[in-house]
């Protein structure tokens, strides 16, 4: 007998791979990054809570920043309880593309069976390499093709298109941020909600996403990232 | 940031005073580094424009009023009509800087500040930088058809010949009376030269000049001093025009026909 007391030992949970792919370029200097950083380091402990909500499920992450090429910047996949969000900073190109394929690798390296991995894109602006050749990487993957893949766009000046292709389901649009304040609400409804129902439903990434949250444009923040 | 799905000419307000310098134009960094863009990635850039407006995002993250007026114009066609080779760049500057005001809703000077930074940027025979300061005090969007009245003035000159006379002694009886008679020929560059009496004690052949497309003329003075007539014209001019048009318009086509012969 484990010491969790149960019969067998302790139940063996299912890894989840939740990884962010974050823009680091020169566009996202400034605000739009430290408010990046705040609002996924105010994530990880709500992501834990939503995590102990389904037992059987261990959620794993990773996160790659991408900016003139593209680096993993938590490389191992971390255990929620051991996470911690490293600073990125901004700087260089928007190599979204390089960055799709770092992920296309490290999901072709997953056993065949599990949780389908979920993927949060978020940028502000237009990718500035082969954007298709990291995609059709990433889809040529299995577990690419079944991630649920969420993202989320800072600004006006992001590619709504570029991540509808990223997406590849016609029900789900890009979570468009246009503050402060609504990027730290998507992220942390990307990392509690989506999470919570990517550990909960097996088929979940057949437009079954729970709506996102009304981000307010009426906002107090005074970094309203929008033209007008 | 992009400003081409918003309300048009409000959104460009404030961009009024900082996205030019004072003589109208971009400032050099911006126009320069657009243009290293550019040279890195080769002209072929602009084909995939919304990597190109990437590229103009992050290199202009601290000018971010510039970069949306220069990716406006990238979105609007700008930099790939300005290479298409049918049409002269002067006028294309002006076409696509009134297009951009129309339909982007931009003020005027700032639609042609940003053409003319494009023009800059792929090198399509542009103005100097805001160093070297503007022709004349006037705006950069002018250059181009100045440079063209310019061209074309100049050769008027030449062709007037006011400046360079050739005297040349009228051989024959002179006119009974004194006189000064001004003349002014006209005619077109493929007749470029006349064969004629200009006047009964004359008798000589004359040149026609060639002076500028579409018009040539030529001028000149008949002086009659009561005893001998001189007829001053611009000889040494006639003689290299009359060479030049042998050369371009009869040498060549000699040339063309000995070719498809």
């Amino acid at each position: 007998m484990g010491s969790t007391g149960f019969p067998g030992g302790a139940m063996a949970r299912r890894p989840l791979h939740f990884i962010w792919i974050v823009d680091c370029s020169r566009s996202m200097m400034g605000k739009k990054i430290q408010s990046l950083n705040a609002a996924i380091q105010q994530a990880i402990p709500e992501m834990r809570t939503a995590a102990r909500s389904n037992p059987g499920v261990e959620v794993l992450v990773r996160a790659v920043a991408f900016s003139s090429g593209a680096r993993w910047h938590i490389a191992e996949p971390t255990p929620l309880e051991d996470l911690d969000w490293p600073e990125v900073n901004a700087d260089g190109h928007t190599d979204m593309g390089r960055a799709l394929q770092l992920v296309a690798e490290a999901l072709h390296a997953l056993p065949g069976h599990g949780l389908p991995p979920v993927l949060v894109l978020v940028t502000d602006g237009q990718p500035t390499d082969n954007f298709k050749e990291g995609l059709d990487a990433l889809r040529a993957e299995k577990w690419g093709e079944k991630a649920v893949r969420v993202s989320i766009a800072i600004g006006d000046d992001a590619d709504r298109n570029v991540l509808r292709k990223f997406i590849g389901n016609a029900a789900v649009e890009p979570l468009d941020a246009f503050s402060s304040g609504a990027l730290v609400e998507l992220i942390r409804w990307v990392s509690t909600v989506v999470l919570g129902q990517a550990a909960g439903d097996l088929k979940l990434p057949e437009k079954t996403l729970a709506p996102p949250p009304a981000t307010s444009m009426e906002t107090a923040d005074d970094d309203v990232w929008r033209a007008s | 940031m992009v400003f081409a799905m918003m309300s048009p000419p409000l959104a460009y307000d404030h961009l009024e005073k900082s996205a030019r310098s004072p003589s109208g134009q971009m400032p050099d960094a911006v126009r320069q580094k657009l243009r290293d863009i550019i040279v890195e990635h080769g002209r072929d850039l602009i084909q995939t424009p919304e990597q190109c407006a990437g590229l103009i995002a992050d290199e202009f993250a601290d000018s971010q009023l510039e970069a949306s007026l220069l990716r406006t114009a990238l979105q609007d066609g700008v930099p790939q009509e300005l290479l298409d080779p049918r049409v002269p760049t002067p006028i294309q500057v002006n076409r696509l800087a009134k297009r951009l005001e129309k339909q982007r809703g931009l003020e005027a000077s700032l639609a042609m500040s940003a053409v003319q930074a494009w023009v800059y940027a792929l090198d399509l025979g542009t103005p100097p930088l805001n160093d070297s300061g503007p022709p004349s005090g006037l705006g950069e969007e002018d250059a181009p058809t100045i440079r063209e009245a310019g061209r074309n003035a100049v050769a008027a000159a030449l062709g007037a010949s006011i400046a360079v006379y050739n005297v040349t002694l009228l051989v024959a009886q002179p006119a009974p009376l004194r006189s000064l008679w001004p003349f002014i020929l006209m005619s077109t560059p493929g007749l470029f030269a006349i064969g004629g009496l200009y006047t009964r004690v004359a008798g000589m052949v004359m040149g026609c000049l060639l002076v500028a497309e579409p018009t040539v003329f030529l001028g000149g003075l008949v002086v009659n001093n009561g005893q001998r007539a001189w007829f001053l014209d611009s000889g040494l001019l006639e003689l290299l025009t009359a060479y030049l048009c042998w050369r371009y318009l009869y040498r060549d086509k000699r040339r063309t026909i000995g070719t498809r012969a």
